[in-house]
């Protein structure tokens, strides 16, 4: 009877060990976590392959009841669109031509790469996930995130062929972000809700804070680039401000990691000294 | 018989029957594999936990997928799941999550030792009375989880955690149906053993 009981109890104790260990120093167990993954991320692939699909069908049936609606909507919002892109074509056309003009010092470039997420935003405790690229694809811890419609996280934790992208939403996110046309400061915390929020606002900007203003990273901190679409903000009707983000985490299957930026006069000096 | 249902004689007989080319035939074969569904359903649940599930609103609300299978096992066949499988799939579970590593593996190792005392009183229970005390361990482990991760790592929200509570006692029946015919795949000799 001392066996099975044993085995218990040695185990216990071990996991709590181990989760003591893990909490006090979380960076201890990096590489083994960044070897799990890399192991589980191709077989984690596989399996998500059928499990996304049947939950992107039952998306699109729980969403047939809204789809002459929907419709609609989009046929409104592409009218408007259309107008918006002849305009903005206009306005590069312009700022590229003033920008000459004045010899405006050139946004350093930055490179992409493109990753399948293979799990998904987490559980009740963390929102992260999975994505199908590593070092391998030259991705590195800190590196942003971003959905096509906008910042969605940044990489924590990569191995070789699979990295962990901690999410806005989650409470151990804290990302400094502008709010655009006004030009206040603020860090933006997660909640593990939907809706992350604004915390240090400056105090002028809890008078004159308006619904749907639009919030983009501020790169300040050197993590995130400056400009990042990120959200829009949406009071909670008690004097709090939160960003809904434009990225739907839910409907993603692909996401794209910005790499570190390059200096580009960093380039072209050392090309004309190999000349 | 050269293939006994013993399990716990290991890999012997599969060398067994290597040796013996005649004995290598299809239900050979067959009886290897159902052998291993358990384990298989076990790494599919847990797969399967990490990801989100085509239920309509859930969100990233995720049922315990694993601890259905632990619970289940540790009630009806102890020796498929021992405390170093729990622990290991645990950790498994805690890495990949992006969880602290040992809070699942010293969950689960606790959830099998708990309910593997109680087997004798639990295997003569009907269903109703497995799903209601797996209910209750469920929201025990459940809020076990909860307060060690707020004291380690800040307190998170509790009402996902209620939600993943209930939708795991939701879904308990229909993991259950899988565990079941898991169970019957299995030969009946060695659930004698115990």
């Amino acid at each position: 009877m001392w066996g099975p009981r044993g085995a218990s109890l040695f185990f216990l104790s071990f996991s709590f060990g181990l989760f003591a260990l893990s909490s006090v120093s979380p960076n201890n167990l990096q590489t083994v976590r960044a070897g799990v993954m890399d192991v589980f991320a191709p077989v984690m692939a596989t399996v998500s392959a059928p499990v996304q699909g049947a939950a992107s069908y039952v998306r699109a049936v729980t969403g047939i009841a809204q789809l002459q609606e929907e419709n609609a909507r989009l046929q409104a919002e592409n009218t408007r669109l259309r107008e918006w892109y002849q305009t903005a074509m206009q306005l590069q056309a312009r700022n590229s031509s003033l920008e000459s003009m004045l010899n405006v010092a050139a946004d350093p470039q930055s490179r992409f790469v493109t990753a399948r997420i293979v799990s998904d935003s987490g559980n009740a405790y963390v929102r992260s996930m999975i994505v199908l690229a590593g070092r391998e694809q030259s991705v590195q811890t800190g590196n942003p995130v971003l959905a096509p419609e906008g910042l969605i996280g940044r990489v924590i934790e990569s191995g070789d062929k699979a990295a962990r992208v901690l999410l806005l939403t989650d409470m151990n996110s804290r990302v400094p972000v502008l709010v655009e046309g006004k030009n206040w400061r603020a860090i933006l915390s997660g909640t593990n809700g939907g809706v992350p929020v604004l915390d240090h606002l400056p105090p002028e900007a809890l008078k004159d804070m308006e619904q749907g203003l639009r919030v983009v990273t501020s790169g300040h901190g050197g993590l995130f680039p400056f400009g990042l679409p990120v959200g829009e903000i949406v009071g909670d009707g008690q004097g709090g401000w939160h960003v809904r983000p434009y990225a739907d985490t839910e409907r993603m299957v692909f996401v794209r990691i910005i790499d570190k930026a390059e200096d580009p006069f960093l380039q072209l000096g050392s090309g004309s000294i190999t000349e | 018989m050269l293939f006994t249902t013993d399990r716990r004689r290991g890999w012997g007989y599969t060398a067994g029957f290597m040796r013996n080319r005649t004995d290598f035939s299809l239900g050979n074969v067959v009886a290897l594999l159902r052998l291993a569904v358990p384990q298989l359903l076990l790494f599919l649940l847990l797969i399967l936990n990490l990801m989100a599930l085509p239920i309509p609103y859930a969100g990233s609300v995720r049922p315990m997928l694993v601890m259905m299978a632990i619970y289940y096992w540790s009630i009806y066949r102890p020796t498929l799941v021992p405390p170093w499988l729990c622990f290991g799939v645990g950790l498994l579970m805690d890495i990949l999550s992006g969880m602290p590593p040992g809070l699942n593996a010293g969950i689960l190792v606790a959830l099998q030792w708990l309910v593997r005392d109680q087997r004798r009183f639990l295997m003569g229970q009907p269903y109703i009375t497995i799903w209601a005390v797996f209910g209750f361990v469920m929201a025990v482990t459940a809020l076990a989880e909860w307060v060690l991760f707020g004291l380690a790592l800040g307190w998170a929200p509790i009402m996902p955690v209620v939600a993943a509570v209930l939708l795991s006692l939701f879904l308990f029946p229909i993991v259950t149906l899988a565990l079941v015919f898991a169970h019957r795949m299995l030969p009946v000799s060695s659930s004698r053993a115990y």
